[in-house]
């Protein structure tokens, strides 16, 4: 299969390195419109600054790595054309955006559309959802996720803080993947309250969110997504009927979130006391990260296959934009 | 590689009391003299890596130990044969001393803090390799006293095979090729005369992806280490292999396996070594007489375990390997 990559940033590199390692996949065009971002010259690939190139070449897929506002055009035009795609996350600016999407998808039904939403594929969360599908510590009750960082490199001047290319702060920005991670362990929330603040960095738009959610028949969740983290750090923690699963860290490239480790515990009823600040636990460290692979090589089994993508789908994008639509509006961001 | 430590609380005491671990290693020695002292012994070399290059290590209970200098493992390089060490777990006192009195008056405990652990375990494996547990094929090779058959087929969970440890055992089925989903080996290496060749066999009752899990103990364990021949996790002849981290791993490959998994979660090393102050040489013996006499009710110990749980130095592996 042909492959066409728009977005040389980091995400596009990542793209392009998954699949440059894969034998059935040829790289034939990158498009990158930041001169500073192209790749060098002598590529066995074309490389062009202009998205139309890829949009009208005989590429079968093609990675969207570009800023939100541009996702959603690019996605649309290239299903149009026939071209499965993959996009990053989130999926736009705003829940139209990922509306307008899907509208596009239906009406390409011969084409595969898949988002972003690695963390699913991180080797604790896999560990965690297997867990939890074994049934052995019963249903979750409640889901809290801390994912925040401390901005970023040239935070500053990012695109990331750009209304008009963003669409929202931090809550769109990464919040999103735990909110994504939420509905993968507990499904749909239909209650979401929150508040956002931008009271460190200034810009018009958040730079910390608190999240709350419920499920009437389901878990509750929180989540504390921030920009103001000076210590960078990941961590979702479950609570079930019979234990707690807390995966903490993330295996990244520069591994700033600390060593990716998955803790089990269960409920005791010894003495209250005692079962509180000491039950029997079993920690595991990861030390392999395969989730970029591992989502990439879905997305080729549903193209092979011609089966449906069922996950990281364009139904998970619209409800975890759902979620952060109604975020936004309760907290009057919106 | 992934590990995982664990956190139970057990303590020896409560899986192995002091006094019925004296009297189970005294019956033991007179089963040595009585069930092997009219048989004939084979020398081996190194059980996890072949090599031939020892140094001696230590003598109990009639069997000589040697450390291989190229692996590290630690193993009793004469051995009776296989025939006449099934005759000691179908007839040896000692056996039965501790079924009666090791075993059954611990068994609450062990359920609760070895054997559930366990299930937990390959469960988790068995998900982790997309078998539904209730159509999973699965068989346990070795001993079939450790509590998992019995904690395991509680759950309604499938056991395909028991297969017995020695071949001339009574059998109730053997393993189909190229069959299961599943194959534990619970603290079977450490007593085959050759490993490499049951590992073989399991190697070809596997499907392709299909699972090992295997329990050991560990040469390279802090307990073994510091206390060799008085540690109480080399009983022979119930223990005639004592692996290292290194020498497992190289046996585990060299049948063909990918090791995926390789923890030491014992919780017992420090504890172990306390327990035997009085039998430990000078120069660590002051260090363990320290922290369990002048930090004694601080969480050290509870750090100093979790350090070798996390670093592969306690004497208890856990492993998962996979046939590709």
């Amino acid at each position: 299969m042909k492959v066409g990559i728009i977005g040389h940033g980091y995400m596009g590199g990542i793209r392009r390195r998954v699949v440059e390692a894969r034998k059935e996949l040829t790289l034939s065009i990158v498009c990158e419109t930041d001169l500073g971002k192209l790749p060098g010259k002598g590529q066995p690939f074309r490389v062009t600054r202009d998205p139309r190139d890829v949009l009208n070449s005989d590429v079968d897929l093609v990675f969207v790595c570009t800023p939100n506002n541009l996702i959603p055009e690019l996605s649309i035009e290239l299903m149009k054309r026939g071209k499965h795609v993959f996009a990053e996350k989130p999926p736009g600016r705003s829940l139209q955006d990922i509306i307008d999407i899907r509208a596009a998808e239906k009406n390409s039904p011969d084409v595969k559309l898949m988002f972003g939403f690695n963390h699913r594929y991180h080797p604790g969360i896999i560990r965690a959802k297997e867990l939890v599908q074994t049934g052995r510590f019963g249903k979750i009750l409640w889901v809290r996720g801390i994912y925040g960082k401390s901005g970023g490199k040239n935070f500053s001047s990012s695109w990331r803080n750009k209304k008009e290319i963003s669409g929202g702060g931090i809550l769109l920005d990464q919040g999103i993947h735990m909110l994504d991670l939420f509905n993968h362990f507990c499904g749909d929330f239909e209650e979401v309250k929150a508040f956002a603040s931008n009271k460190y960095w200034g810009f018009e738009l958040e730079d910390n969110a608190f999240v709350i959610l419920n499920s009437k028949n389901g878990p509750s969740g929180m989540l504390h997504s921030s920009a103001t983290f000076w210590k960078h750090k990941f961590k979702l923690e479950l609570g079930l009927e019979k234990g707690y699963m807390n995966i903490e860290g993330l295996l990244s490239k520069s591994g700033s979130y600390g060593r990716e480790t998955l803790t089990v515990g269960r409920q005791q009823f010894e003495d209250e006391s005692f079962a509180v600040g000491n039950p029997s636990e079993e920690i595991t460290y990861f030390d392999r990260d395969l989730s970029w692979d591992i989502e990439v090589d879905l997305f080729l089994d549903a193209i092979r296959e011609n089966k449906p993508v069922v996950e990281s789908s364009s139904l998970d994008a619209l409800k975890a934009m759902t979620i952060v639509d109604k975020a936004y509006r309760n907290s009057g961001m919106i | 590689m992934e590990f995982t430590i664990v956190h139970t609380d057990i303590k020896a005491s409560e899986i192995k009391p002091k006094e019925s671990l004296l009297k189970y290693m005294a019956l033991t020695e007179k089963d040595v003299q009585n069930l092997f002292s009219n048989v004939h012994w084979s020398t081996r070399s190194c059980p996890a890596c072949k090599s031939s290059k020892v140094r001696s290590e230590f003598k109990k209970l009639g069997f000589d130990y040697v450390r291989c200098k190229n692996c590290y493992s630690i193993y009793a390089v004469k051995t009776p044969s296989s025939a006449d060490l099934e005759r000691y777990y179908q007839k040896g006192a000692s056996r039965d001393f501790w079924f009666k009195e090791i075993g059954s008056k611990t068994a609450t405990i062990r359920a609760e803090k070895v054997v559930r652990p366990l299930i937990d375990w390959t469960q988790r494996v068995l998900v982790s390799n997309k078998v539904k547990r209730k159509q999973a094929k699965i068989a346990i090779v070795g001993p079939t006293d450790s509590g998992f058959i019995d904690g395991w087929k509680s759950e309604g969970n499938p056991l395909n095979v028991i297969a017995p440890l020695f071949p001339n055992a009574k059998s109730e089925d053997k393993l189909k090729e190229n069959h299961y989903d599943a194959i534990l080996l619970i603290h079977t290496l450490d007593r085959l005369t050759h490993p490499a060749e049951e590992l073989k066999k399991v190697y070809y009752a596997l499907r392709t992806g299909g699972a090992l899990l295997v329990t050991s103990i560990l040469s390279s364990g802090l307990d073994n280490l510091i206390l060799g021949r008085d540690s109480e996790t080399i009983i022979p002849p119930d223990r005639i292999n004592s692996f290292s981290y290194e020498g497992l791993i190289q046996l585990i490959e060299q049948s063909g396996f990918i090791v995926e998994e390789f923890s030491t979660p014992g919780e017992l090393d420090v504890e172990n070594i306390i327990r035997e102050l009085d039998k430990v040489s000078n120069g660590s013996k002051e260090f363990f007489e320290y922290i369990s006499t002048k930090r004694e009710g601080t969480s050290l110990i509870e750090k100093l375990q979790d350090f070798l749980q996390e670093n592969c130095l306690s004497s208890r592996a856990r492993i998962v390997a996979i046939k590709k």
